[in-house]
């Protein structure tokens, strides 16, 4: 049904729609008849009165010839008015540029003499635009008049200093006269004002290659270049880029040439026995012979610096010296009879190797000591006597050094410690250790407290605190042990230093000042009972 | 139902491309201006006959024409004023044309574009002629005053010696006459492939306003020359349509518009828009009734357009400012005459619903439009 109703109502549209258009090209066509009788008529009619007949066209009419009236000239109409050029200058400016597009004709047909006549006068009428200069110069640069063309050039640029073609021409002017530092110049200018313009690269390269070519064949450098030269060229800045700082002159020296000769006592003097000491090898007898030499002064400190003697000398003082150091200290002695060291001879007559001592007294040192504080450990163990002879022997290794090396700053880190600690003798150990700040001491022993250092510290503190009643000796300790490696460092402990720690434990004991929690807590963790 | 409907009355196939196509006015003929194959200039002059077209005249030039106008002669001297491929602006005698009654070298460039006022049809002001061209330049020419132009509203000169000038100008594709309603004033709008639209007031010689739109500007047309600006018709690349309100300027948002971004497309059989959105290369006003215009578009369809106009024109703004109010556009009829855009049109100025089109196609067609005396 709607299907229906809708074929019908498009057939119905679409005849309608035919209707429509027949209709609508009868209509045309009835038009066009008139519209042809019309035209035919409007034909016929005089111009003038072709108007009137049609009312559509005579207000134009009319107001074309009312305008025309008035004045001769198409002035009449407002925007005309306004065009003509009524200030003289643009008038003159008009004109002149009339001038110079003539002469851009004649350029055009290569007759530059024309030309240069005719940009002449268009200066002459009017002398303030540049192209007129620009375009003239050209001229002469094709006549090849170069000098008069960089003149044109330059008044160019006077007029407007940023005008591309007159830099750019003066620079080919200079170039045909051999100014290449001038034609760099402009080129440079060039490129300043138009980075982009890749004709001025071109001509860059060229003259930049014409100089190097030019200074290469008579210029300072007679000599031919040699090969990985490097060449330096001056570096243009502008002012405000410039160091303000004050030029100072640079002494040139000669790379090459043979070394003068230095002054050997500034070179740093290692002795002999620090040389020993670091390589690790046993001069032996020599050595020992050396060793004894402080010991008529046998006073820890440093105050008698020791003289060259002769080792007649040392032999014969070396008995006394043993002596006096027995003496010196008591206890060091006692806990050395107390282990029960092989005999002193057989370890004289055996030059000290540290293996052999190693594996001789196995509870000093630990199997990984470092051989480095070998040396100083072999005589320790050697007999009583020679472990104050140590002692004593690294105050007097220092000694022919030049300069006597004193005591150095507290350590503020653990690799300045652990260095320093090494080179330290007895008593400066316990100045050194003093000087540091208990709260500070376990950092400063950070993880590189080895068992020799452990073993050093306890001596220390039993040689020297424990004596003198450092009342701060109970809170070292406990310091010490708060240290990440103590736990197994306590452990490994030799029964020489057990002693060594019941036996300052027991002196801390009785002293006044003492703190019963304090020691408790140490009695833990040092596992001395 | 009754839908006005776009009717090919009579169809003319051209060994050459068509530029543009014009009525003369008060007579059934029109003109045809091309290029030939050689790239000379051909002008035909056809007339209606009927069922059939005649081809009453042809004239042949060396450079190939490009757009004309009658808009500046009156109606007994029927003179032509055509712009061609090599800048040149020549006003021809339509029964004399081997001899130019007016010619200047008005451009560097091909002239895209070319408007005429103050002859037959408008009856206000100074006969004038306005040219768009490549170079950049809109240049208004009086025939009356030799060759120079009346006013040149040309980009700022470049630097250069007058060899290379015309690098990184803009290119004009639209110019157009406007709110000629006394013998003073005047406007220009320049629409350009940037899509900046400039609107110069004659009058002053400056520029009254100026806007840029998304896409290079095509098409433009005030709706009525000889009144106060009213509407201003535009036709971008890329199938825009806009029409401006140009009665209120508001001081910072200028004048309002009204946008269609679909006017390009072709239409189907059951009005769904569908196609790439080609460029609307033309608008015209129906010289009988101005809310109707007509757009060709670059799918080949032509569509008709009613314009209508909001309650209020005018609201003030928050600052007391005046502000226009856009209309609607609602599309009213559709129609696909060819495969290739249809870049010109004409409505003849005397006859409701006659038109005469050009499509790229080699061909011209004479339109029948029904039912237009029903809005």
């Amino acid at each position: 049904m709607s299907a229906q109703e809708k074929a019908f109502e498009l057939q119905r549209q679409v005849r309608q729609n035919a209707r429509e258009y027949e209709n609508s090209v009868k209509d045309l066509y009835s038009w066009e008849q008139d519209i042809k009788i019309k035209e035919k008529e409007l034909q016929k009619s005089p111009l003038s009165a072709a108007n009137k007949d049609l009312p559509v066209r005579s207000h134009v009419q009319t107001d074309k010839s009312r305008k025309e009236s008035p004045s001769s000239s198409a002035a009449s109409s407002p925007t005309e008015k306004q065009d003509l050029p009524v200030d003289p200058v643009a008038q003159q400016y008009k004109k002149a540029n009339d001038i110079k597009d003539r002469g851009n004709t004649y350029v055009k047909q290569g007759e530059y003499e024309k030309a240069i006549v005719a940009y002449s006068t268009a200066i002459a009428v009017y002398p303030h635009d540049p192209i007129y200069h620009i375009n003239r110069a050209l001229c002469y640069l094709k006549q090849e008049r170069f000098d008069q063309c960089v003149e044109d050039c330059e008044a160019a640029i006077a007029l407007d200093k940023l005008c591309v073609k007159a830099y750019y021409r003066r620079m080919q002017a200079n170039e045909s006269l051999g100014n290449n530092m001038e034609a760099l110049k402009d080129c440079t200018t060039v490129l300043a004002i138009e980075p982009k313009n890749i004709e001025a690269k071109r001509s860059l390269a060229r003259i930049n290659d014409r100089l190097r070519k030019i200074s290469t064949k008579s210029g300072p450098n007679f000599t031919p270049d040699r090969p990985g030269m490097i060449e330096i060229l001056p570096i243009e800045k502008p002012a405000y880029k410039r160091s303000k700082k004050a030029m100072r002159s640079v002494p040139v020296v000669d790379v090459v040439s043979p070394r003068g000769a230095i002054d050997d006592s500034n070179q740093l003097r290692i002795s002999d026995e620090d040389i020993d000491k670091i390589f690790n090898s046993n001069c032996g007898i020599i050595e020992e012979v050396k060793k004894t030499n402080p010991k008529p002064t046998p006073t820890p400190d440093t105050s008698s610096p020791p003289k060259a003697v002769t080792i007649a000398e040392s032999s014969k003082e070396a008995k006394p010296a043993k002596k006096t150091a027995g003496k010196e200290a008591p206890a060091v002695e006692e806990t050395h009879k107390d282990t029960k060291i092989a005999p002193e001879s057989d370890k004289e007559t055996k030059p000290s190797s540290p293996k052999k001592t190693a594996v001789e007294v196995p509870k000093v040192q630990t199997p990984v000591s470092p051989p480095k504080t070998t040396i100083d450990r072999s005589p320790e163990v050697n007999t009583v006597q020679t472990e104050k002879i140590e002692q004593t022997s690294s105050n007097n290794a220092m000694s022919p050094s030049p300069i006597e090396r004193f005591l150095p700053p507290a350590p503020t880190s653990t690799a300045q410690f652990h260095v320093t600690w090494k080179e330290l003798s007895g008593p400066q150990k316990y100045q050194y250790l003093k000087s540091i700040e208990v709260p500070n001491l376990c950092k400063i022993l950070g993880a590189g407290f080895d068992s020799d250092t452990f073993a050093d510290l306890l001596r220390t503190i039993h040689d020297y605190f424990v004596p003198n009643k450092e009342p701060n000796t109970a809170a070292i300790l406990l310091e010490v042990s708060k240290n990440d490696e103590f736990t197994i460092l306590a452990m490994l402990m030799s029964a020489e230093e057990k002693k060594m720690v019941s036996s300052i434990f027991n002196a801390i004991k009785n002293w006044p000042s003492k703190n019963p929690a304090v020691l408790d807590n140490l009695y833990k963790e040092y596992g001395v009972a | 139902m009754d839908k006005p409907q776009l009717i090919e009355h009579l169809h003319e196939s051209l060994n050459y491309t068509v530029y543009d196509t014009k009525w003369v006015p008060l007579s059934a003929k029109f003109v045809i201006l091309g290029s030939k194959a050689n790239g000379h200039g051909i002008m035909d002059i056809y007339e209606l006959n009927q069922d059939k077209l005649v081809k009453v005249k042809s004239v042949e030039k060396k450079v190939a024409f490009k757009c004309g106008t009658f808009g500046a002669a009156s109606l007994r001297n029927r003179h032509m004023a055509i712009g061609d491929f090599e800048g040149r602006l020549q006003v021809l005698d339509m029964e004399q044309p081997d001899l130019p009654v007016y010619n200047v070298k008005a451009h560097n460039g091909i002239i895209n574009t070319i408007d005429a006022i103050g002859g037959t049809q408008i009856d206000c002001g100074a006969p004038e002629i306005v040219t768009g061209s490549r170079d950049g330049a809109v240049k208004v020419w009086d025939i009356r005053q030799g060759q120079a132009p009346v006013v040149d509203m040309s980009p700022p000169p470049q630097m250069g010696d007058g060899v290379n000038n015309s690098s990184g100008r803009r290119d004009c594709w639209a110019v157009a006459f406007g709110n000629t309603y006394n013998a003073q004033e005047r406007i220009v709008a320049a629409g350009y492939d940037n899509g900046d639209l400039k609107i110069f007031d004659l009058r002053t010689l400056s520029v009254r306003w100026e806007v840029t739109m998304k896409n290079g500007i095509c098409g433009l047309e005030f709706d009525r020359r000889d009144i106060p600006m009213n509407k201003l018709a535009v036709t971008t690349l890329e199938g825009g349509l806009l029409v401006f309100d140009m009665r209120t300027q508001h001081p910072t948002k200028g004048f309002s518009y009204v946008e269609e971004r679909n006017a390009g497309r072709s239409v189907g059989t059951n009005g769904v828009i569908s196609g790439p959105k080609a460029t609307v290369w033309v608008v015209r006003h129906l010289p009988q009734n101005r809310d109707l215009f007509l757009t060709g578009g670059g799918t080949g369809s032509i569509r008709l357009w009613q314009y209508e106009y909001p309650d209020r024109r005018v609201i003030d703004d928050s600052d007391g400012n005046k502000l226009g109010v856009a209309g609607a556009l609602s599309m009213v009829s559709a129609a696909t005459l060819s495969s290739q855009p249809v870049h010109c049109f004409d409505w003849h100025p005397d006859k409701l619903g006659l038109a005469v089109c050009g499509a790229f196609d080699q061909s011209v067609r004479v339109l029948i439009t029904t039912k237009l005396n029903t809005f």
